[in-house]
């Protein structure tokens, strides 16, 4: 069961990642106006969505219990900092990630 | 200039998409061994998917209660970028060799680095491109792979790699607050997932969405009347 929840995970990724790709060629190949909602959207939509997955990833943190969510703020902190100063995402991910496991896994065990 | 020159250009101009492809594919690579998702899982995602954000999001999903549909969902959610991409490609791409090859190829950065690439006339230009996407292809599935084979090797510690993800999708949305002028979008998007993870917790994926979609359309609208 659990293996049919994987593999079917995989497909979907699979198959929803070339839809997304695909569909403005498919909808618009033949030179006519793209629909104004949908260009307003393509505009606006990437900020929000990246925003809602960062909340998404952070969505299980219990501010109210355990490590009170301290170390994922000070790792953020950490990410968003570095990146601001250094425009570097490889750094700001490496830093960040490293800090994290190093939070759980000997301070905040 | 001829094929071999363009090669050049391709390759040195993808070099730091090798540096970012392989450190993150070894990332990946590591969290889905981690997981107990070996190489049989690793290799179909990358060569098929080829997604960054997407797969690291689908290991995630792996190891969730999430329906399939949510599934679906967050995933079409993150990848919906591509659908700007692929709008935005529309003109560059008209009549390039392998179009749905070179549009299945479309990632961050090499959408990025191709159309940094001016110089070159139409048919070179698709050459470039083309030779790019590939490179940077190749990258990906030799971290990953990398990634579930060191994973296999050795026994450490990975409680917290999990992180990777967010740090990932972090550095995303400072780059584009710090290139934005304005934010409303990404305002928008805390809020609404903010509020539905209070009211939905595990659940929050589909009402973010709609609360997100819905208002950003309301407040396209205003502007509109505003502007009246």
């Amino acid at each position: 069961m659990n293996d049919y929840r994987a593999i079917m995970i995989v497909i979907i990724t699979i198959l929803v990642s070339a839809l997304s790709r695909l569909l403005p060629m498919l909808l618009f190949s033949k030179a006519e106006k793209t629909p104004e909602i949908i260009t307003y959207l393509s505009k606006v939509l990437p900020s929000a969505i990246m925003a809602f997955l960062v909340i998404y990833c952070l969505k299980d943190t219990d501010l109210f219990a355990g490590n009170h969510g301290i170390p994922e703020a000070l790792a953020s902190a950490l990410v968003v900092l570095t990146y601001v100063y250094k425009r570097n995402s490889l750094l700001s991910i490496l830093s960040g990630t490293l800090c994290y496991m190093f939070l759980v896994q000997v301070i905040f065990i | 200039m001829d094929k071999n020159t363009i090669f050049k250009k391709a390759f040195i101009d993808s070099l730091p998409v090798l540096t970012g492809y392989l450190c993150l594919g070894i990332g990946f690579g590591i969290l889905m061994k981690a997981r107990g998702y070996g190489l049989a899982y690793i290799i179909p995602l990358s060569l098929f998917a080829f997604t960054g954000s997407g797969q690291y999001l689908a290991a995630g999903l792996l190891a969730s209660d999430v329906s399939l549909l949510g599934c679906a969902i967050t995933i079409f959610a993150v990848n919906a970028r591509y659908l700007l991409y692929g709008f935005s490609m529309l003109d560059d791409y008209r009549d390039i060799r392998f179009k749905p090859l070179m549009v299945f190829w479309l990632t961050d950065e090499t959408y990025a680095i191709i159309n940094n690439e001016k110089a070159l006339p139409k048919k070179q230009h698709h050459q470039y491109a083309f030779y790019l996407s590939a490179l940077d292809h190749s990258y990906w599935l030799a971290g990953t792979i990398a990634g579930g084979i060191i994973g296999g090797l050795f026994v450490f510690n990975t409680k917290g790699i999990d992180f990777v993800m967010t740090a990932l999708f972090l550095t995303i949305m400072t780059e584009q607050w710090l290139n934005a002028r304005n934010h409303l979008p990404a305002i928008i998007g805390i809020a609404c997932s903010i509020i539905a993870t209070l009211l939905f917790k595990g659940d929050m994926v589909i009402p973010s969405m709609i609360a997100i979609i819905f208002i950003l359309i309301i407040t396209r609208n205003l502007e509109a009347m505003n502007n009246e």
